[in-house]
């Protein structure tokens, strides 16, 4: 018997692993598996496990605060997202916008959300400016509900529903992911940066607070001498 | 480019810090490229310091030789292979994508003519667009693809071959495909072209019911080790990896793997 062009055996397969075709059919078009149909669509089960096992650790959080809802959730994702690049972080970048569109409540919106700026902060280009910096408003306290469900795999409840404000970034020094809760004056200073100008519609606050504040964020490697040199040129 | 011998291990994320703060040895380190995606952000930085001590050696999951490899995969390829100067960069025979649709598995494709030219195509475009000589491995598999008319030795061996490609020997591979399907796991290595060796594999697997999974989150198991000892003394002293990418242990207990890798290459190869 004569192979079937590879081209559709790729296509079959792709049914096959999307779930869009059982074993059983993709054998009708390509002929028997010496091995079985079982065999054959034991493939389908092992690349949604490789998908799920994507969102499962980036997701760890969002996956324990969610509890049963969490793998419908998932499914209905990767209905909507087939993952589409070879990098698998990209398979995860519209979870946090999928969970709002979903009303999901503010709660796995926010912890998703959390996730993937860290992700983003730690994959930031290695720049000199501010540009990487992140800073999150959230309702709900993500950052200790996260901490608990990476330190022990799970939580004693939801997130607590308290407002808070978190600033994302690289230190220069380690190159690890730095996490501070932000000062007024922080937000300022990061504010001037990113805009490379000193605005009036900024809370007035000393000259002399900011330029300590700018050299904090730069004792957590956040900021660089050449930005620190520059805030100072910026501000009234 | 840095010489590349003894037993390697896998730079995992779990092992970033342990690895920069053991005086143990350890020859070389193997880094996935799909990791470092870009050479950008704290990955980027990590790198150089991993760089500065050991060679490293690029190991894909995403080059897809038998579909084709997805858009940008050999533009972001290629400069981290530059930039690591290894002496090959290795990848899977397999596929692991069609179009943009991507599954990030390792999946079987029939063995025919057709497979061959495709594979051999698609390896030669990456060798040239990368400039680096590439290493395939032989992948698990759970079944049989419909249409194949050769077995896998023959496939390897053509490719190698007719492209000029290195083979990479995953021996937990061999092991798990012979038990997997009703073969000698010595025969099956007898088979292997063991001439184009580079590089050998060593990993743990899991039983699933009737079947071995390939989910190197486990120790390497006794018969694999005694596959391991047979094919270092047909290959000879070949560069040796220790996979472990679930359930990751200590950095000690990786190394205790490594250690008795070292073991046996300086007692048989």
């Amino acid at each position: 018997m004569k192979p079937v062009p590879l081209d559709d055996f790729l296509k079959e397969m792709a049914g096959l692993l999307d779930g869009s075709r059982s074993a059983r059919q993709v054998e009708r078009v390509l002929g028997p598996s010496a091995s079985g149909s079982r065999r054959l669509a034991l493939y389908a089960t092992l690349v949604e496990r490789q998908q799920h096992g994507v969102l499962d650790d980036f997701y760890a959080a969002v996956k324990v605060a969610a509890g049963p809802r969490f793998s419908p959730l998932r499914e209905a994702y990767l209905r909507a997202y087939p993952p589409r690049h070879w990098v698998p972080s990209r398979a995860a970048a519209q979870f946090p916008s999928f969970l709002e569109q979903r009303g999901a409540g503010a709660a796995l919106v926010e912890l998703a959300d959390f996730a993937w700026s860290r992700h983003v902060v730690s994959m930031a280009p290695n720049t000199d400016d501010v540009s990487e910096l992140i800073v999150r408003h959230y309702t709900h306290a993500v950052r200790a509900f996260t901490r608990e469900v990476e330190r022990d795999g799970k939580t004693s409840g939801r997130p607590l529903n308290v407002p808070e404000t978190w600033l994302l970034g690289r230190s220069r020094q380690t190159a690890e992911v730095v996490i501070v809760e932000p000062s007024l004056a922080a937000l300022v200073v990061i504010q001037v940066l990113q805009d490379r100008a000193w605005s009036a519609d900024l809370p007035v606050i000393p000259r002399d607070d900011l330029v300590r504040e700018a050299g904090a964020l730069a004792s957590l490697g956040l900021l660089s001498t050449g930005a620190r040199e520059a805030l100072e040129g910026w501000l009234p | 480019m840095p010489a590349v011998s003894g037993v390697g291990i896998g730079l995992r994320r779990e092992l970033f810090d342990p690895l920069l703060a053991t005086a143990r040895r350890v020859d070389w380190l193997e880094v996935i490229t799909e990791n470092f995606a870009g050479l950008t952000g704290r990955p980027a930085v990590l790198l150089e310091r991993f760089r500065a001590r050991w060679p490293l050696i690029p190991h894909g999951v995403g080059l897809s030789v038998g579909s084709a490899p997805p858009e940008g995969y050999l533009e972001n390829l290629a400069p981290f292979v530059r930039l690591l100067d290894p002496p090959f960069f290795s990848d899977h025979l397999c596929f692991s994508s069609v179009g943009e649709r991507t599954w990030f598995d390792l999946l079987p494709l029939p063995r025919h003519d057709e497979t061959v030219a495709r594979v051999v195509g698609h390896a030669r475009a990456a060798q040239q667009a990368v400039g680096y000589p590439l290493v395939l491995e032989n992948i698990t598999t759970y079944a049989e693809m419909p249409g194949s008319v050769f077995d896998e030795a023959t496939l390897l061996r053509r490719v190698a071959e007719e492209a000029g490609v290195g083979l990479l020997l995953d021996v937990n591979n061999l092991y798990v495909n012979a038990i997997n399907h009703g073969k000698d796991p010595r025969a099956l290595l007898e088979q292997f072209p063991l001439e184009h060796v580079r590089q050998l594999h060593l990993a743990g697997h899991s039983r699933d019911r009737e079947l071995l999974l390939d989910t190197h989150a486990a120790p390497v198991a006794a018969p694999v080790w005694e596959l391991y000892v047979a094919a270092l003394k047909r290959c000879g002293p070949v560069p040796t990896l220790i996979e472990w990418d679930q359930h990751i242990p200590s950095l000690d207990a990786v190394l205790d793997e490594a250690d008795r890798a070292r073991a046996l290459m300086d007692r048989h190869a």
